[in-house]
């Protein structure tokens, strides 16, 4: 039998989630090696091509908050964000909030075309160009997205299976049909400046409050 | 008064979720607003606070199980609502059970929660208002048990459901696992040797545990078959002496390698069997139309296995640069991810150090390994004469699943006509 080691996330984001909160704090960070982070309830066997994996000793995490399987590259920007807990609505909610101001400073940059997608997805003409997570405690509300700068969707294919869960849009298409990047629709993105409008566009969001 | 609090949509419109963690047990007594299980939905991950404060008398579902928007997920017995009133709530019209809000503001990670919906108000004991089943007996025929206590005994193929738990309300635990496995496989008592004192451990190196774990991988995977053969390689030493001094001129030598690496090559293009992959997934097999080559490095941490790209494309001087640079790299540990990636064959060329045959194991999931073995100056018939020639023994493993005998022969017959004859290598 096939094993792979699944890592505890210690990824660079992981101390927002671990303590309490008092302001908002994001993060914006291009990843240093390629990974694969599982949601919080995928199995490695049920999302992960694993003979590719072992074969190019790809580190494997799991991540505490839902959805399912990502890969970070140095060819993605990952997007994590720490709230104060309150009493303010559930996910769906905070998935609206942040990935609208995500929409609105992407088209600051010229992109165009940008819908939200599904429970937590952002789309450029109906494929996916950026997935989101959520985990909350009694102490913080943590979200976490990866963009797709320039990653080709068949990397994706070679380490992750078709998920088991999938939204409406998806219709069943496979990762290279249904994930896209910014530079493959033709962007081209410079990454320090997109992270510096990213962290500092993200820090203005407040949520309300109720 | 027994009070079931429901599973509540928590803002997605989902209408289900799965149970990560319980934080209270059946007995303890919690406030309102404190957490009392970590629920899983399609993209939250979330603490459910408790709306009420009350003594825990059940908990619907264990980890790991997925439970629907409405159904139970708790009972608490209430303190302070009896007899009389408690029949009279019982008795009351059902509450849609949806969208309404805590009124408990102490804590809440969601804010549209449902509050006690259908018989979720029973009263105390025995009463016949409203009858529900007690958790015992609703919950699934599953043995209570830790998420990593069912991985273990899924991976080691234990029952799970006959290993006796130790922990909270008999909950199967880890150690239960490891402890029921030692049972059944009833080890040999230890008998004192004296020798305890004479071994060295070494702990597990990263490298190493990636070379154990492939090694198994591959030979469990892949049914290996070898064949092993000689081939006489004068021609190619005069080749090489002849050249060698150019390509130092140029910054790099020119290794055996470069000619091996050449001539596997130029036969994959040929027998496209030993450049696949078996992907037993999708029941089919993948020929590769690139020729990446691993060679397997002997380092001072162990062996690596680093990976030339597209060397069908590569001249013999750019690949003698190639290879200079990733056998530096390697020993110098400064190789990167990429280096490792996307190999298609490989060759293990033990002969440098020594060694004259072997059974390589294929570095899966590739199709086939070639060994090569120390050059030797031995006696060769040659025109119905004894010569003293320069034999090169060829050692090669293919995965019998996808290459069979003939194939591979046939392979390694072209690999051996460009050793003896490089030349071939240019006009072939």
């Amino acid at each position: 039998m096939e094993q792979i080691e699944v890592r505890e996330y210690d990824l660079p984001d992981s101390y927002l989630f671990k303590k309490k909160v008092d302001v908002t704090s994001v993060k914006v960070w291009i990843p240093e090696k390629t990974c694969l982070v599982l949601g919080r309830s995928n199995d490695p066997d049920g999302s992960l091509h694993i003979r590719n994996i072992i074969s190019n000793n790809i580190p494997v995490y799991k991540r505490p908050s839902g959805g399912e399987t990502v890969i970070l590259t140095l060819n993605t920007v990952v997007i994590s964000i720490a709230f104060q807990q309150t009493n303010f609505k559930g996910g769906r909610s905070y998935f609206d909030i942040i990935n609208n101001r995500i929409k609105t400073l992407l088209e600051a940059l010229g992109i165009k075309n940008i819908e939200l997608k599904g429970i937590s997805d952002i789309a450029l003409n109906d494929v996916k160009i950026l997935g989101s997570a959520l985990y909350q405690n009694k102490e913080v509300v943590f979200y976490h997205a990866v963009l797709n700068i320039s990653e080709s969707a068949e990397l994706m294919e070679r380490y992750i299976k078709h998920p088991a869960r999938e939204p409406d849009y998806r219709k069943s298409r496979k990762h290279r049909e249904f994930v896209t990047s910014l530079t493959k629709e033709k962007y081209e993105v410079n990454k320090m400046e997109l992270i510096t409008v990213l962290e500092k566009g993200l820090q203005e969001i407040r949520l309300p409050s109720t | 008064m027994r009070y079931i609090f429901k599973f509540p949509d928590i803002g997605e419109g989902i209408t289900e979720g799965r149970i990560i963690k319980w934080y209270v047990k059946k007995g303890q007594v919690i406030n309102s607003g404190d957490p009392i299980v970590n629920m899983e939905t399609d993209k939250v991950v979330t603490d459910i606070p408790s709306p009420k404060s009350g003594t825990v008398t059940a908990l619907y579902g264990s980890e790991g199980d997925i439970i629907n928007v409405d159904d139970p997920l708790v009972e608490l017995e209430i303190a302070g609502v009896e007899g009389e009133e408690a029949q009279e709530i019982a008795k009351e019209e059902p509450k849609k059970a949806t969208e309404e809000t805590v009124n408990e503001k102490g804590f809440g990670v969601v804010g549209t929660i449902d509050v006690a919906g259908d018989s979720a108000l029973l009263p105390p004991t025995n009463e016949g208002i409203v009858e529900t089943k007690r958790s015992e007996e609703v919950q699934p025929q599953k043995v209570l048990a830790t998420p990593v206590a069912r991985a273990l005994a899924r991976d080691l193929g234990i029952d799970i459901n006959v290993v006796k738990g130790t922990g909270p309300a008999g909950r199967v635990m880890k150690q239960d696992i490891h402890n029921y496995r030692f049972a059944i496989q009833a080890p040999a008592p230890k008998t004192s040797t004296g020798t305890e004192e004479l071994i060295e451990y070494e702990d597990l190196t990263q490298i190493r545990k990636t070379i154990a774990q492939n090694m198994v991988i591959s030979k469990q995977t892949a049914p290996h078959m070898t064949i092993i053969d000689e081939v006489e390689v004068s021609k190619l030493i005069e080749v090489r002496n002849k050249y060698k001094e150019k390509f130092i001129e140029q910054g790099t030598g020119l290794s055996f390698l470069t000619f091996f690496m050449k001539a596997v090559t130029k036969a994959l293009q040929n027998h496209s069997a030993l450049n696949a992959e078996f992907d037993a997934e999708n029941n089919r097999i993948a020929h590769k139309k690139y020729y990446n080559i691993g060679i397997a490095v002997d380092t001072d941490e162990g062996l690596v296995v680093p990976v030339i790209k597209a060397v069908d494309r590569l001249s013999f001087l750019q690949l003698s640069q190639k290879i200079d640079d990733v056998v530096t790299r390697a020993r110098e540990r400064k190789l990167t991810l990429d280096d490792f990636k996307d190999g298609t064959f490989t060759i293990t060329n033990y002969g440098s150090i020594g060694g004259m045959y072997g059974m390589p194991v294929i570095n899966y999931p590739q199709a086939a390994i070639l060994g090569i073995g120390r050059l030797l100056r031995k006696p060769i018939v040659r025109d119905e004469n004894v010569e003293i020639g320069n034999v090169l023994p060829l050692s090669m493993s293919v995965d019998h699943r996808i290459v069979d005998g003939g194939e591979a022969v046939r392979f390694l017959n072209r690999v051996m006509q460009y050793l003896a004859d490089p030349v071939a290598l240019l006009l072939m």
